[in-house]
């Protein structure tokens, strides 16, 4: 028989720790497809899945049960999603060309006329052009844009005050218009290149 | 950059499909969460604890040797286990011109 979270929770509370695997089921889509927005490598993503649950797991009794148990643990997913763009970010301080397609290319190039991209080639391009913004901008852009979320929700899972969500989303897609521009330099250099 | 071309992406990323998890992947979860109770209760009152059983007996043992050491000795020797050892200690330990 189905139970709602609450009730699972106060069974986990009460010693029947085999309980929270059946929270992990019903919530593993969910961090999977939060936390996928930020990082593209499937086994990185499920290690990032993992350390939710686990955060989550060692902080349960910190849960007070005012909000739905989901929008806690997207709290923590973007609290592990943030400090997972930290350490990438220091990783990766270049823009890798390389990983584009020369579909993706050609879009940034200066015909109007192109046709679109694919989904993914889009995301990968997004993503390149994402490494230009603060890891707080990259979270309020892609859960703005990608996720559909209001500013209230984007307010709710940062901890982030309204002012401060508006202001680096227009920061983010100010210095993502520049990042495409280089990109777009840099397509056109590596096309001159190869003629 | 056109203004544009930048929402024309962020609508064509938006449409990528999103991963699932993979079957199992609880069992994943649940194998590293209980790979951090142990190393989490591993304090020396939790341990003192779980050894608690094994050292009561051996206290009861000590006791009841000592008493039995008493007994068998009082007996032996018509003194007790004090003026016992305290007859020891003048004769042996604390002599001043050895044996």
């Amino acid at each position: 028989m189905a139970t709602d979270d609450a009730e699972l929770l106060a069974r986990i509370r009460n010693g029947a720790t085999d309980d929270f695997a059946e929270l992990v089921r019903r919530h593993q889509d969910h961090l999977f497809a939060v936390l996928c927005r930020y990082e593209r490598d499937r086994q990185k993503l499920e290690d990032l899945v993992q350390e939710t649950f686990l955060k989550a797991w060692r902080a349960l009794d910190q849960f007070d049960g005012r909000a739905p148990f989901q929008h806690w643990l997207t709290r923590i997913a973007i609290r592990v999603a943030i400090d997972h763009l930290r350490k990438e970010r220091r990783r990766h301080n270049e823009v890798g060309l390389e990983n584009l397609g020369p579909d993706a290319l050609e879009w940034l190039g200066d015909d109007p006329q192109g046709g679109g991209l694919e989904a993914r080639q889009a995301a990968e391009l997004l993503a390149l052009a994402m490494r230009e913004l603060s890891p707080a901008e990259q979270v309020v852009i892609t859960m703005q844009e990608l996720e559909g979320r209001s500013v209230k929700e984007i307010c709710q899972c940062t901890g982030s005050s309204n002012v401060a969500v508006r202001v680096r989303a227009m920061r983010a897609r100010t210095k993502l218009r520049r990042g495409l521009e280089r990109l777009q330099k840099a397509g056109r250099l590596r096309a001159g290149t190869r003629l | 950059m056109k203004k544009n071309r930048l929402e024309k992406l962020f609508h064509m990323a938006k449409g990528e499909s999103v991963h699932k998890a993979r079957t199992g992947f609880e069992i994943r979860v649940m194998r590293a969460i209980r790979q951090e109770v142990p190393a989490q209760s591993a304090s020396l009152l939790d341990q003192l604890n779980a050894l608690f059983p094994r050292l009561a007996l051996a206290c009861a043992m000590c006791i009841l040797l000592c008493l039995s050491a008493e007994v068998v000795l009082t007996n032996a020797s018509r003194t007790d286990l004090v003026s016992g050892v305290a007859s020891i200690s003048e004769d042996w330990l604390f002599a001043t011109k050895g044996f």
